[in-house]
């Protein structure tokens, strides 16, 4: 509404100029300069529910519209017939006379004098009331989305096909150390990002490649942030229509953190498999080389104590008696020693064979009758007349029953001991009991643990080193069963395990 | 009767004295050697009756004296010294011919009975194969 023309109303002219007015498809309002409105649109009645009865003067109009007083003032009117145009005067929100709202782009422009010299105005509205409520949805939307996009704590990108992006997050901008002008600004951000040529045309190539299908690529990629930090991301990429263009969206996930926890992971795994390496070595070599110098002096002492080497006095025959004890018992410490290592390190083997437990149990009743009766001790075995037949490995089944009885008969001064087994289910059930000492309560929950000596009593040559029960824990647990132990101070011990059939 | 004559190869020194002292009580007569080198030499000069073999030597090692050895005679009582006892050792040593083991662990005494029955059996092969 730029150029208008001082129109000076002739009589035969307003007829038609006033149809035109009133059937012009917008809001228009023609108001004299004493305030007066002479004329209305229909549209303007339709969409304000106004009629010219309504709003007779303007000062009506700014009332019902508006709520307040017109501001129209002469000096605006002198200033609209001085510029001769039309004047535009912005948004503004209306009250319908149903009390609705909408919204109003108005402009104004001088339309001439009438004949009694009076000036006209004409105001002219455009009713952006929906346009507007649709600019709100898209705005909010927009704000919605962007507020997910900057919440998201991933690295979010949306580029065209010449690498120009649209959005590039805040957290993009925390992973990469550009900010999304530097980015769009460089020459080249994909060099930026990685400097190694190759790593580069990977990168793009993958592109190309979402380009070529309509597809999806997810890869792991290496990029150097500004401050030259590298940084490793899980990058996922697709195709997207975006604001009318078809584009690249992508998710950066940035995976620096897991990967170098990963990598330390390995370092600590593989200097653990070396730390027990070297653990098992040592303790295999240390055990040979202790052996081999403990059976040269065990067969000194017996050549001496077989006359050999000349007759020896009883005195002598005594004294060294004690030390082929000893180092009996030394043997049996480092074979503990290298039992448990086995055990603990999981190299335990077992040579399983078919037995039958009633063997095993009468077996380890006989070597022990002698040392229960000299300590006055009955000994008893309990066995079915069916067989308790299973497989496992004798050899180890004998070394759990003979550390049992022999600490059984050990810890028993008066009464006796017993082997008893018997079949439930499909378990072979063993337990070897005692009217001894017992354990007490503040020991059991220590038992079966490791160089463990309860209450030893006294005996030449007898202590070990505490492994025992470790040991036929150890053992009993390598065929898959279970050892326990009941015991009362005072009345007596009874150790029980179970062994599956197969 | 003449005294059966033993080689003794162990790089041992401690050891070697004392199998010895017990294998002559044990009336055999004893030659010894600490390297698998001049194992073989003394073998030829000395025509032992049975030979003991410690498996583990460095510089030449057990096994390829033990070869030798049956390459020379395939009747001679060869028993081989180990420190391990395991069901492996037994089976190495019947791959390898040789007629069986002694544990260095283990109560000599004992042990010596297998060679001493050994010894005999062989004896009694090469009485058999002179008829």
């Amino acid at each position: 509404m730029r150029h208008r023309q001082r129109i000076v109303f002739r009589p035969k002219d307003s007829g038609l100029f006033r149809d035109a007015i009133i059937n012009a498809p917008y809001p228009i309002m023609i108001y004299s300069e004493d305030g007066k409105v002479m004329l209305i649109s229909r549209q303007w009645t339709e969409l304000t529910g106004y009629t010219l009865k309504d709003i007779p003067t303007l000062d009506d109009w700014a009332r019902k519209a508006f709520g307040q007083k017109n501001g129209y003032t002469r000096s605006y009117i002198d200033k609209l017939y001085d510029i001769n145009e039309g004047v535009g005067e912005g948004h503004y929100t209306i009250t319908t006379k149903n009390g609705k709202s909408r919204i109003w782009d108005f402009s104004a422009a001088p339309l001439g004098k009438l004949s009694n010299g009076k000036r006209l105005v004409m105001s002219m509205a455009s009713d952006i009331t929906e346009r507007k409520l649709a600019e709100k949805e898209v705005a909010e939307d927009a704000w919605r989305l962007n507020r997910v996009i900057e919440r998201v704590t991933d690295g979010i990108t949306v580029s065209d096909t010449n690498g120009h992006f649209e959005i590039f997050n805040s957290k993009m901008e925390e992973i990469t150390g550009y900010t999304i002008d530097e980015a769009n600004n460089a020459e080249d951000f994909s060099a930026l990002i990685y400097p190694d040529p190759s790593e580069r045309s990977r990168a793009v190539g993958g592109i190309r490649e979402i380009i070529s299908h309509d597809g999806y690529r997810e890869v792991e990629t290496s990029i150097t942030a500004k401050d030259g930090a590298q940084k490793t991301l899980s990058v996922s990429t697709s195709r997207i229509h975006y604001k009318n263009r078809d584009m690249f969206l992508s998710v950066w996930h940035d995976i620096t953190e897991r990967k170098r926890a990963a990598l330390e992971l390995e370092m600590k795994n593989i200097e653990l498999q070396r730390l027990d390496k070297l653990k098992s070595d040592f303790v295999s070599t240390v055990s040979h080389e202790l052996r081999t110098p403990l059976s040269i002096t065990k067969e000194g002492i017996s050549l001496v104590l077989d006359g050999i080497p000349g007759e020896i006095n009883e005195k002598q025959r005594d004294v060294l008696g004690t030390a082929k004890n000893n180092i009996d018992r030394l043997a049996r410490i480092i074979s503990d020693l290298l039992d448990i290592s086995k055990i603990e390190a999981g190299h335990f083997i077992l040579k399983k064979e078919t037995l039958d437990m009633r063997d095993l149990a009468r077996h380890a009743a006989s070597s022990f009758m002698s040392k229960a009766k000299l300590k006055g001790l009955e000994l008893e075995v309990r066995l079915p007349d069916g067989s308790l037949e299973l497989r496992a490995d004798a050899d180890r089944m004998m070394q759990v029953l003979t550390n049992l009885v022999d600490n059984a008969i050990k810890f028993t001064e008066k009464g006796r001991v017993g082997i008893e087994a018997m079949l439930e289910a499909d378990r072979i059930v063993c337990a070897i009991y005692d009217t001894g000492m017992g354990i007490s309560k503040d020991n059991m929950p220590n038992v079966f643990g490791k160089f463990q000596q309860f209450n030893r009593a006294p005996g030449s040559g007898e202590k070990g080193a505490g492994l025992g029960l470790s040991i036929a824990k150890g053992i009993v647990e390598a065929h898959g069963g279970k050892i326990w132990v009941e015991s009362e101070p005072g009345k007596g011990t009874t150790f029980k395990f179970t062994l599956p059939k197969k | 009767m003449k005294k059966k004559k033993i080689l003794v190869v162990d790089d041992e020194i401690d050891f070697l004295d004392f199998i010895k002292l017990r294998l002559e009580a044990n009336n055999y007569e004893i030659v010894t050697s600490g390297d698998g080198k001049s194992a073989l030499g003394l073998y030829k000069r000395e025509r032992p009756d049975a030979v003991l073999l410690y498996i583990l030597m460095p510089e030449i090692d057990g096994l390829s004296v033990l070869k030798r050895l049956r390459e020379m005679d395939e009747r001679l009582p060869i028993f081989i010294i180990t420190a391990f006892s395991n069901e492996e050792r037994m089976q190495e040593a019947t791959r390898l011919n040789a007629n069986g083991y002694i544990l260095k662990t283990n109560n000599l005494q004992d042990e010596i009975g297998k060679i001493t029955a050994t010894i005999e059996v062989a004896e009694q092969y090469k009485k058999k194969s002179r008829k």
